[in-house]
């Protein structure tokens, strides 16, 4: 899972939606490559089209 | 007749419900898995934390989002803000009455004519309210009270809203009463009116991203996926992504113009208490903060949005154009650790959320005014950019959206 910088606006919609708790959030979001899975979950939650597979 | 609704946000939610009331076949497209947009819970951690709105509805019950959810049968408790706020000024907390008391004698009475002639809605032009104060008086501490006011409510500063709107926001103030807390959070709402929509009907579709509005043939053609025909579109998708949806069918000039709306982006900061920290469920100012304009502690409402025994506190903070976002976030912290003292001890942060550029606290800044109706016959705009004169946040969006009703229902 990749953020866009640029596309995020820091707002952690995505965050709570997250099963494994892997994305934080300070001004922009951050994702602990470790505990990510790839569900895809944060995908559809970002209002912002900020985060893409890969 | 059929109408499609482009985002089910508030403003699109309650366009959709009122619409299917007047008789329209309905169908709302949604590209986020969730209705509400920044006006909904998430929950977190035992937490019901919000997508943006700090739980709070500007005039309760009694202002055009608690009437217009009444006349839609929208059943959702709004409990008043007890007392509607309070500000705390070297130390201490005052009532919005109480404030002509801290001034010397020399201010005392410059200051209680402010208030009066902000309750009687007199005396501005088209200057900002920063300005008309200064022509009133010179103190320091009012134009902080003014900033945390207008922070906390509008994300912006004093400087930045023109006189008039804040007039006619206290107006409705002082005629409505202030906030009250929705049962439920933002999120009762959005419920509330979701299930309005089942039971008139309307097709609620989520996931379904809107991808081009097009005219054909006298009907507005709409591509969600498959293309589909309507008489009417209201587009929620807020100004600039609704000029991007319909291109062409707009004139240049419009898209142009609309392109130049200046929104408003802020800083909300979620908080996980073990013991209350505010002793009411109103907005606590703050004007002497770095940053942080407001606070609010809506589990003292309604508990339920915080587990059994913990509150939930929020504090809201305006985000300067240019500002470093990291820099703000660590300042409206510093401001929280030193407004209590016990924040250490009792205190957690569950969230910090910025809302920004397309995701914003408010797409048009209050004092702008972007009628609904397009140029374009049949295409309507609602949401937060369309807020006539006086009215603020979701009251606005409520206000918008009766005036989209009036032109919708008077052509069709
Ligand atoms: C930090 C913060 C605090 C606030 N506090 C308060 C408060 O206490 N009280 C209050 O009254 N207001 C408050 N507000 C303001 C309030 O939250 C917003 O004004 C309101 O939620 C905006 O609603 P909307 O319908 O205009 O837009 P949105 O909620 O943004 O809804 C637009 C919807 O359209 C969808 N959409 C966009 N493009 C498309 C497309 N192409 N196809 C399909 N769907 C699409 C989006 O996904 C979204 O769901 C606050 C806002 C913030 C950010
Ligand atoms: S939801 Fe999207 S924009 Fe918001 S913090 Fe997450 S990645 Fe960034
Ligand atoms: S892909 Fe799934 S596990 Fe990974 S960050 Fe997104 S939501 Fe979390």
């Amino acid at each position: 899972m990749h953020v866009h910088e640029e596309r995020c606006v820091g707002c952690a919609a995505c965050m709570p939606f997250c099963p494994r708790e892997a994305i934080s959030v300070y001004g922009v979001a951050e994702i602990d490559r470790e505990r990510c899975v790839g569900c895809g979950l944060c995908v559809a939650y970002c209002p912002n089209d900020a985060i893409e597979e890969g | 007749m059929r109408a499609c609704v482009v985002g089910a946000g508030l403003g699109g939610l309650l366009a959709a419900a009122n619409l299917a009331k007047e008789g329209f076949e309905v169908v709302v497209y949604e590209k986020l898995p969730y209705a509400g947009g920044r006006f909904t819970n998430m929950a977190y951690r035992g937490f019901q934390l919000s997508t943006g709105a700090l739980h709070m509805i500007p005039h309760g019950e009694k202002g055009p989002l608690g009437r217009m959810l009444r006349s839609l049968s929208a059943e959702v408790e709004i409990i008043p803000s007890q007392p509607q706020a309070m500000f705390r000024i070297g130390g201490r907390d005052y009532e919005y009455e109480e404030l002509p008391s801290i001034f010397p004698l020399r201010d005392r009475l410059k200051v209680a004519k402010i208030i009066a002639m902000l309750k009687l809605g007199r005396g501005a032009g088209s200057e900002s309210y920063r300005s008309w104060l200064e022509r009133q008086i010179k103190n320091e501490i009012v134009f902080k009270i003014a900033d945390s006011f207008t922070g906390w409510s509008l994300s912006l500063s004093a400087s930045e809203v023109p006189a008039g709107e804040v007039i006619a926001q206290t107006r409705n103030i002082n005629k409505l009463g202030g906030p009250g807390i929705p049962a439920g959070g933002c999120g009762g709402v959005t419920q509330a009116l979701v299930e309005v929509l089942e039971s008139e009907g309307v097709r609620l579709l989520l996931k379904q991203r809107v991808e081009t509005i097009r005219r054909k043939g006298g009907v507005f053609e709409v591509l969600a996926g498959e293309k589909e025909s309507f008489e009417l579109v209201v587009s929620n998708a807020g100004p600039k992504a609704t000029a991007q949806l319909a291109g062409e069918i707009l004139p240049a000039e419009y898209r142009r113009a609309v392109s130049r709306i200046r929104g408003a982006a802020g800083i909300k900061i979620s908080v996980a208490c073990k013991k209350p920290m505010l002793s009411h469920s109103g907005v606590l100012f703050t004007p002497e903060a770095r940053r942080i304009n407001g606070i609010n502690e809506v589990t003292n409402a309604v508990p339920e949005l915080a587990p059994h025994g913990e509150h939930l506190l929020m504090s809201h903070q305006r985000l300067a154009g240019g500002a470093d976002v990291k820099r703000e976030i660590e300042l409206g912290l510093r401001d929280l650790r030193e407004l209590f003292p016990e924040f250490k001890k009792y205190c957690r942060v569950l969230a910090v959320q910025v809302y920004r550029n397309s995701w914003p606290v408010n797409r048009a800044a209050s004092g702008v005014h972007l009628p609904p109706a397009t140029p374009v016959e049949g295409l309507y705009l609602v949401g937060d950019a369309v807020k006539p004169e006086g009215w603020m946040e979701t009251d606005g969006i409520a206000a918008g959206v009766e005036e989209a009703l009036r032109h919708i229902k008077a052509s069709y």
